[in-house]
């Protein structure tokens, strides 16, 4: 029997099990990976719990001691990783530049030569401008991967609908209060901006500036020179499950509609592309529109219970290259969007969303192509 | 005889069963490892994917159906239990651990079975963890309790300033878990709160030098992460350093100091944080290029007040196209496609050590 006993844990070990986990964790990537918070995205907590599961805990911190409980233990243990810093309340001009000093300073610290960058809403359009400003300075492609997750690259309707002052909404930074909480009154904020900053279109004609993701995108597109590749991942939900933070949309005060295709903002709504008559289903996350999402390639993400979850790039549908002229099926297409609200993918809870998982998902595939 | 043939009978018959054991873990590992569980598309899966767990409020969770004890668990369940154990076994003890496998069960269980899921919930963890089995389904309960307090509360707490939010939550947390379990499932959020807490009193400090600030916030990492804080530091540095830096109190500091010494004081900073000498090098020529930066910017302002006092509307582009590139060759357009938006860089505030 003891011998058997034996044998037993023999195949056990032999088979990795019992040691740590039956499931294979996601592989180191090659440059560390950065994380560019949203909107808001920074509370007085160091960023953790933005990019946290829904208890603080930092998904990108390897469990590294023997002991260690407070970890993602589904990534490398040498895994690098780093929580940017930025203006909370701001265009992704001014965003977008604080984030390339972070960058650079975090280069300075650890030694890194590139790096990968990942951004969540705003900080998806941040990276982008961050990638072209790192290049320029150092001369040479330092972003490998770019990845954004539900970013209003197109715009957001809600932006609109809160600077147009529509029912329900005020004033329009205590409905970014609302959403974002009372950070918005801290000192070196522009709710506007930033509202202005994720509308397609130049919010006003009379500013004397150009604002908003049409001329955003001209000027920081998907180029080869910055990242050497970018990719995203789209979230939309029905509106009866969003999280109560979407109070806009789980008040009922306005559902986007944004799965449909056209040329620019052609409904002016402040996205591009236009809805397809329903506004129930899964065409949005409560902040923006399927339509507004896809920078790249679209990204799959697959949960399989047992196993890491995968994410891998859908090469159906093509690269978004130009971001303000994507395909009709760019713009439409339900294929591979994550059934999430805005809020979830990040560590707002609670929710049973997995964000060690899916991060480490997200590790993986960058280890993948970095 | 009888009783040693007896013996070996019922030797043989243990051995087979044992085997047998074997044969079934093996199995069942394999099938762990090749075949996954339902792979679900995350576009295509099914349910709401659970933003909100869906609870009844007030549900009561009973440790129901699942296998008798002692009976052979049916396939699917002793793949699930082999799961469980291997991610979930050698750190079960935590509360922490527990409630992120109550979080994974219920997404798994909600989807396969919305109507039951408690049920099958409990009944994997009985089989998996049956020492545990009544403080995890307590756990379970207090978490579906905690989230509809969240819900029925949400107004409230948004009414309320920070600090008592944060206070009302801690306080339901301990009401509901207990002090110690609440602690262990929040211990990251407590950690990050006393860091954030620790670098708002240093910043409201009105006495002391940068360096008696920094002894100060060296002084909160180590309280909050005690024999931990130098693994937190290793994994964190940037982050620790940004956010030291980025405080006003330092910021303001730095900014009175000759140049030099404001290099001399960076330096401790980083040294003190536990920058290497090699890491202290890239620093010192990072903060040269910004200097120089800087000063471009200075140069670069001052000569396009000039000419936009000179020259008007479009008469004035042609001429700070050319500026920008004899200043700033490369990024010259970003700077214009800045400027376009609005925003120009260099009348933000220069913020020491950070940009």
């Amino acid at each position: 029997m003891k011998r058997l006993g034996y044998a037993l844990l023999g195949l056990l070990v032999s088979l990795g099990v019992g040691a740590e986990g039956a499931q294979a964790g996601a592989a180191r990537t090659t440059y560390p990976v950065v994380f560019a918070h949203g909107m808001a995205g920074f509370d007085d907590i160091l960023g953790y719990d933005y990019w946290g599961d829904d208890y603080g805990t930092f998904v990108g911190d390897p469990c590294d001691e023997l002991f260690e409980v407070y970890c993602n233990g589904d990534i490398d243990s040498g895994q690098k990783a780093y929580v940017a810093q930025v203006a909370p309340f701001q265009s992704s001009e001014v965003r977008g530049l604080d984030l390339a000093n972070d960058v650079e300073g975090f280069m300075a610290t650890a030694g890194a030569t590139r790096v990968n960058l990942v951004g969540h809403s705003q900080g998806g359009i941040d990276i982008r401008k961050a990638a072209r400003v790192l290049y320029e300075r150092r001369g040479y492609t330092v972003v490998s991967q770019l990845v954004s997750i539900s970013s209003p690259h197109r715009g957001s309707p809600v932006a609109k609908y809160i600077l147009d002052l529509g029912p329900g909404v005020t004033s329009v930074i205590s409905a970014l209060a609302s959403y974002f909480g009372d950070i918005i009154y801290q000192a070196g904020n522009d709710g506007y901006a930033g509202a202005k900053q994720l509308v397609y279109n130049d919010y006003s004609a009379t500013d004397g500036v150009t604002t908003g993701m049409r001329a955003f995108n001209t000027k920081y597109p998907a180029d080869s020179r910055y990242a050497a590749r970018y990719a995203s991942l789209i979230t939309a939900q029905d509106g009866s499950s969003v999280n109560p933070a979407l109070y806009l949309l789980s008040n009922l005060l306005f559902n986007i509609d944004g799965n449909g295709y056209c040329l620019d903002d052609c409904d002016n709504d402040g996205a591009a592309g236009k809805g397809d008559g329903s506004r129930s289903g899964n065409d949005d996350d409560g902040l923006v529109g399927v339509n507004s999402q896809q920078m790249g390639y679209r990204l799959r993400y697959t949960e399989t219970f047992g196993v890491l979850d995968t994410v891998s790039t859908d090469t159906n549908l093509g690269y978004v290259s130009n971001l303000n002229a994507p395909s009709s099926a760019q713009m439409t297409s339900s294929a591979d969007v994550i059934n999430q609200d805005h809020m979830d993918v990040i560590g707002v809870g609670p929710d049973t969303f997995d964000e060690m998982e899916f991060y480490a998902a997200i590790f993986n595939y960058i280890a993948a192509n970095d | 005889m009888t009783a040693s043939r007896s013996m070996d009978k019922r030797g043989r018959r243990r051995i087979a069963i044992a085997a047998a054991g074997v044969a079934a873990v093996a199995v069942a590992l394999v099938v762990l490892i090749v075949r996954p569980w339902g792979a679900r598309d995350a576009a295509t899966g099914a349910v709401t994917s659970g933003a909100r767990t869906g609870a009844p409020a007030g549900a009561s969770v009973g440790l129901r159906g699942g296998a008798r004890a002692g009976a052979p668990l049916p396939a699917d369940l002793a793949e699930l239990v082999a799961f469980l154990r291997g991610k979930y076994g050698k750190h079960i003890a935590s509360a922490y651990v527990q409630i992120q496998m109550i979080e994974k069960l219920m997404r798994h269980f909600q989807e396969k079975n919305p109507a039951g899921w408690q049920a099958d919930l409990l009944a994997a963890v009985r089989a998996a963890f049956p020492e545990r089995a009544d403080e995890i389904a307590a756990i379970l309960q207090h978490r579906l309790d905690y989230e509809a307090w969240l819900d029925s509360n949400r107004d409230r707490l948004k009414g309320l300033g920070e600090r008592e939010r944060r206070d009302a939550l801690w306080e339901e947390r301990k009401r509901l878990f207990g002090e110690q379990a609440a602690d262990e499932i929040w211990s990251s959020d407590r950690k990050n709160r006393a860091i954030a807490d620790g670098l708002a009193e240093i910043d409201a400090r009105r006495d002391g030098t940068v360096g008696d600030r920094l002894a100060q916030y060296k002084e909160a990492i180590l309280e909050t992460h005690q024999e931990n804080a130098d693994a937190y530091l290793q994994n964190h540095r940037q982050e620790a350093l940004s956010r030291f830096l980025t405080l006003e109190s330092v910021q303001r500091e730095l900014a009175a100091l000759p140049p030099e010494q404001r290099s001399a004081a960076l330096r401790d900073v980083r040294k003190g944080l536990g920058l290497d000498e090699a890491a202290l090098g890239r620093w010192d020529t990072l903060d040269r290029e910004r200097d120089g930066r800087w000063e471009v910017g200075r140069k670069y302002m001052a000569e396009r007040a000039a000419l936009a006092k000179q020259y008007t509307g479009d008469a004035l582009e042609p001429h700070l196209q050319e500026l920008r590139a004899r200043y700033f060759g490369a990024e010259a357009g970003t700077i214009a496609d800045e400027e376009a938006s609005g925003f120009f860089r260099f009348e933000q505030p220069r913020k020491y050590g950070v940009n």
